[in-house]
C-alpha cells in the first residue's frame, strides 16, 4: 500500500482552497441580503444555507451526484460546455464549497448585523452610496468576521469526507484527498504508519485553522466592544 | 428658503406641518415625542412624509402630487446627530473627509470648527463634545444647502455642552443657509436661534421671534404633555400663559448669587445662573406674577422696581386686565383684577412701577456671551475633560 503524501496533501489543499474561495463567492452577498434585508421567505433561504452543515454528508453527496453527475440535468449541461465535476477534483471542490458555506454565511451575517444601521444614515447624508458604504464602513468592520468565516469554511472543506466519496469516490491522484487517504490506509494491513502521518498531518492543519479563527474572532469581539457606538 | 408642507403619521398623533425656513438659525422647541426628530428626517430625506411637499428654492426634493422624490444623497443637508456617528476605524481627518463632496477643500471648515489639533487623534480618544465637534466638521465639509442640528448637546457634561454652545455661536452666523437647530433647552436655543418654533404632537403652536414663541411656553417644556395642543388649553390659560422676555446686560454678579443686570438705565437683580459680566441675557417674567404700584417699591420683599409707563390695557372676560408696559423700550406684561385697575386709575400713558420678585424670573438665557474666551485655540485647552465627558444612553 503507497501513498503519495505530496500529492495527497497539494490535491487537499487545492480542494478546500477552491472550495472555500467559491464558497466565499457565494456567502458575501447572502450574508449581506439575510442581514440587510426583509422579505418574504426569509426564512427558507436562512434554512437552505444551514442544510448543508445538518443533513448526513452521504445525502448531500448524493444529491450532488444526482444533479451533477454525467447523466443528471445540471451535469449534463455543463458537459456540454466543457466541465465535468463528477469524479473530478472540482467535483470535490464543490462538495467542499457546499460544506463550507454555512460556516462562512453565519458569523459573516452576524458580522453585518453588527454594523450600526445609524452610522449607514449618517453616510446617506453626507452623499455615500451603497457601494461607499460596504468599502468604508461595512468591510472594515466585518473583515474579521469573514476572515474568520473563510477559515472555519477551510478547515470543514479539508474534512470533508462523505459528499466527497460519494460524489467523486476516492481516485488517487484526482479526488484523493487526505481524510480519504486516512480512510484508504485504514482499509489496508500494517498502513498504521501512514495513517498516523496522515492524522498529524490534518490534526497540525486544523489547529492552525482553529487557532487562525479565534484570534480573528477575538480581534472582531474587541474591536466591537471598543468602537460600537463612536 | 426652505419650504416644508408635510404630514407624517406617528404613534398617537399625526405630524403636520407647514413652516419656511429662511437662512439663519431656526430652534424647533418641543417636549419630547413632539415630533421634532421627525421633522428633521422627513427634510433630511431619511423618513419618507405619507403627503406634502419639500422645497429649497426652486429645488424639489420631495412632492407626493407628482411622486417627486430626490435621494437623502443628492439633497446635500449638512446633518448633527444626539450621539455622534463617526466611523472609529478611521482617524479625525479621514472623518471629516467623509462629508466631502466633489472636490472641496476642507480648510475653511477645520478652522471654523477648531478641529485642527484632533486631525490625525484616533476617534475612540475623543471626547463627547470633540466628536460632536467633528461631526460638525463633517456636516459643513459638504457645503451643505441645509443644516440639521439634531439635539447636539444630547449626553454631554456641563463643561462640553458650554464649549459647544459657543462653538456653534461662532460658526453657525458663518454659514449662510438656513440651520434647523432642535432643542428642548430654553437657554441653548435663544443663545443660537433668531427665529423660533413650537412644536407639540406634530402641530405648530407658535413661530416667530424669542418673545413670541419662548414667551408662552411652560417653565419646563419637558413638563409639557405630549398630547397637548394649544387650542385643548382653556381659554384663560392663554393670558395666564403671558410672559415677557426682558433683555439686558449682565453688570455684575454677587456673591449672594444674584446678578445684577442691566436693563435700560435701570438694574434688575436676577438669580446668576450661568451667567458671566458682559452677556446679553433674556429673563422671563410672567404676567401673573407682576405688581404694580404708582409709586416705587420700597422696604419690601421683591427686590426689583422698574419704572415705566403704560402703553395699552386690555380687557379679558374673566374680570382681569393686562396691561402693557413700556420700561425703557423693554415690553413688559402685567395681569391685574379689573378692580385694581380702576382703584389705581390705570390709563395708557400713565407712569407705572413694576415691582416683581427675583424668583419670578423663572427662565434667564444667555443670548450673547461677551465673555467666551477670544483665542481659538482657549475652548479646546479644557475640553479634555478627565473622562467625565460619556454620552448618557
Amino acid at each position: 500500500m503507497t501513498i503519495d503524501l505530496l500529492e495527497t496533501l497539494l490535491i487537499s489543499l487545492r480542494v478546500a482552497l477552491v472550495g472555500m474561495a467559491g464558497a466565499g463567492l457565494v456567502a458575501v452577498p447572502v450574508a449581506f441580503i439575510l442581514a440587510r434585508f426583509d422579505f418574504p421567505g426569509k426564512w427558507v433561504l436562512s434554512a437552505v444555507t444551514l442544510l448543508p452543515l445538518v443533513m448526513p454528508p452521504v445525502v448531500t453527496g448524493y444529491v450532488l451526484l444526482v444533479l451533477f453527475g454525467p447523466h443528471g440535468p445540471l451535469g449534463a449541461f455543463l458537459h456540454s460546455i466543457g466541465i465535468d465535476l463528477a469524479f473530478r477534483w472540482t467535483g470535490a471542490a464543490l462538495a467542499a464549497a457546499l460544506v463550507a458555506l454555512p460556516m462562512i454565511i453565519r458569523p459573516l451575517r452576524v458580522a453585518l448585523e453588527a454594523v450600526d444601521p445609524d452610522l449607514h444614515e449618517a453616510l446617506r447624508v453626507a452623499g455615500h452610496g451603497r457601494v461607499s458604504r460596504f468599502m468604508k464602513l461595512d468591510l472594515p468592520l466585518i473583515w474579521p468576521g469573514l476572515a474568520a468565516g473563510l477559515v472555519l469554511g477551510f478547515a470543514k472543506a479539508l474534512g470533508e469526507f462523505g459528499a466527497t466519496i460519494t460524489f467523486v469516490a476516492n481516485i488517487p491522484g484526482e479526488t484523493r484527498t487526505l481524510s480519504l487517504a486516512v480512510y484508504t490506509a485504514l482499509q489496508s494491513i500494517g498502513s498504521e504508519g501512514i495513517v498516523w502521518t496522515l492524522c498529524g498531518i490534518s490534526i497540525l492543519i486544523s489547529l492552525i485553522a482553529a487557532g487562525l479563527s479565534e484570534w480573528l474572532v477575538a480581534r472582531f469581539d474587541r474591536r466591537r466592544r471598543e468602537h460600537g457606538h463612536a | 428658503m426652505l419650504e416644508v408642507d408635510v404630514r407624517r403619521k406617528l404613534s398617537g398623533f399625526t405630524l403636520d406641518v407647514k413652516l419656511t425656513f429662511d437662512v439663519g438659525v431656526t430652534a424647533i422647541l418641543g417636549p419630547s415625542g413632539a415630533g421634532k426628530s421627525t421633522l428633521l428626517r422627513l427634510i433630511a430625506g431619511l423618513d419618507r412624509p405619507d403627503g406634502g411637499s419639500i422645497r429649497l428654492g426652486n429645488q424639489i426634493w420631495f412632492d407626493s402630487a407628482s411622486g417627486t422624490e430626490r435621494d437623502v444623497r443628492h439633497r446635500q443637508v449638512g446633518m448633527m446627530f444626539q450621539h455622534p456617528r463617526l466611523l472609529s476605524h478611521m482617524d479625525v481627518l479621514a472623518n471629516v473627509e467623509l462629508g466631502l463632496r466633489d472636490e472641496q477643500s476642507y480648510e475653511e471648515v477645520v478652522r471654523l470648527t477648531g478641529v485642527e489639533p484632533l486631525m490625525l487623534r484616533p476617534v475612540a480618544s475623543l471626547s463627547g463634545g470633540e466628536k460632536q465637534r467633528v461631526m460638525l466638521a463633517r456636516a459643513l465639509a459638504g457645503k451643505p444647502k441645509v443644516l440639521l442640528l439634531d439635539e447636539p448637546f444630547t449626553g454631554l457634561d456641563q463643561v462640553s455642552r458650554r464649549e459647544l454652545l459657543n462653538r456653534l455661536a461662532r460658526v453657525l452666523p458663518e454659514v449662510r443657509v438656513p440651520v434647523l437647530f432642535v432643542t428642548h433647552a430654553f437657554d441653548e436655543a435663544a443663545r443660537l436661534a433668531q427665529s423660533f418654533v413650537h412644536l407639540s404632537a406634530g402641530e405648530v403652536i407658535s413661530s416667530g421671534t424669542a418673545e413670541e414663541v419662548l414667551g408662552g411656553m411652560a417653565p419646563n417644556v419637558d413638563l409639557e404633555r405630549p398630547g397637548q395642543r394649544a387650542a385643548d388649553l382653556p381659554a384663560d390659560a392663554h393670558e395666564a400663559a403671558t410672559s415677557s422676555l426682558i433683555s439686558g446686560e449682565v453688570a455684575a454678579l454677587e456673591s449672594s448669587g444674584l446678578a445684577r443686570v442691566r436693563v435700560g438705565g435701570q438694574t434688575v437683580d436676577a438669580p446668576a445662573g450661568n451667567f458671566s459680566v458682559g452677556d446679553r441675557v433674556y429673563l422671563r417674567l410672567w404676567a401673573r406674577d407682576v405688581v404694580l404700584s404708582p409709586l416705587p417699591g420700597r422696604q419690601l420683599s421683591a427686590r426689583n422696581s422698574l419704572a415705566g409707563r403704560i402703553n395699552a390695557l386690555e380687557k379679558l372676560h374673566n374680570g382681569q386686565v393686562l396691561v402693557r408696559i413700556d420700561i425703557e423700550g423693554e415690553k413688559i406684561a402685567a395681569l391685574v383684577m379689573a378692580q385694581t385697575a380702576k382703584d389705581l386709575r390705570l390709563e395708557a400713558g400713565k407712569p407705572i412701577f413694576v415691582i416683581f420678585k427675583s424668583t419670578a424670573l423663572d427662565l434667564s438665557m444667555v443670548v450673547e456671551e461677551v465673555a467666551a474666551p477670544k483665542a481659538p485655540s482657549a475652548p479646546d485647552a479644557g475640553s479634555k475633560e478627565a473622562g467625565a465627558d460619556h454620552p448618557v444612553e
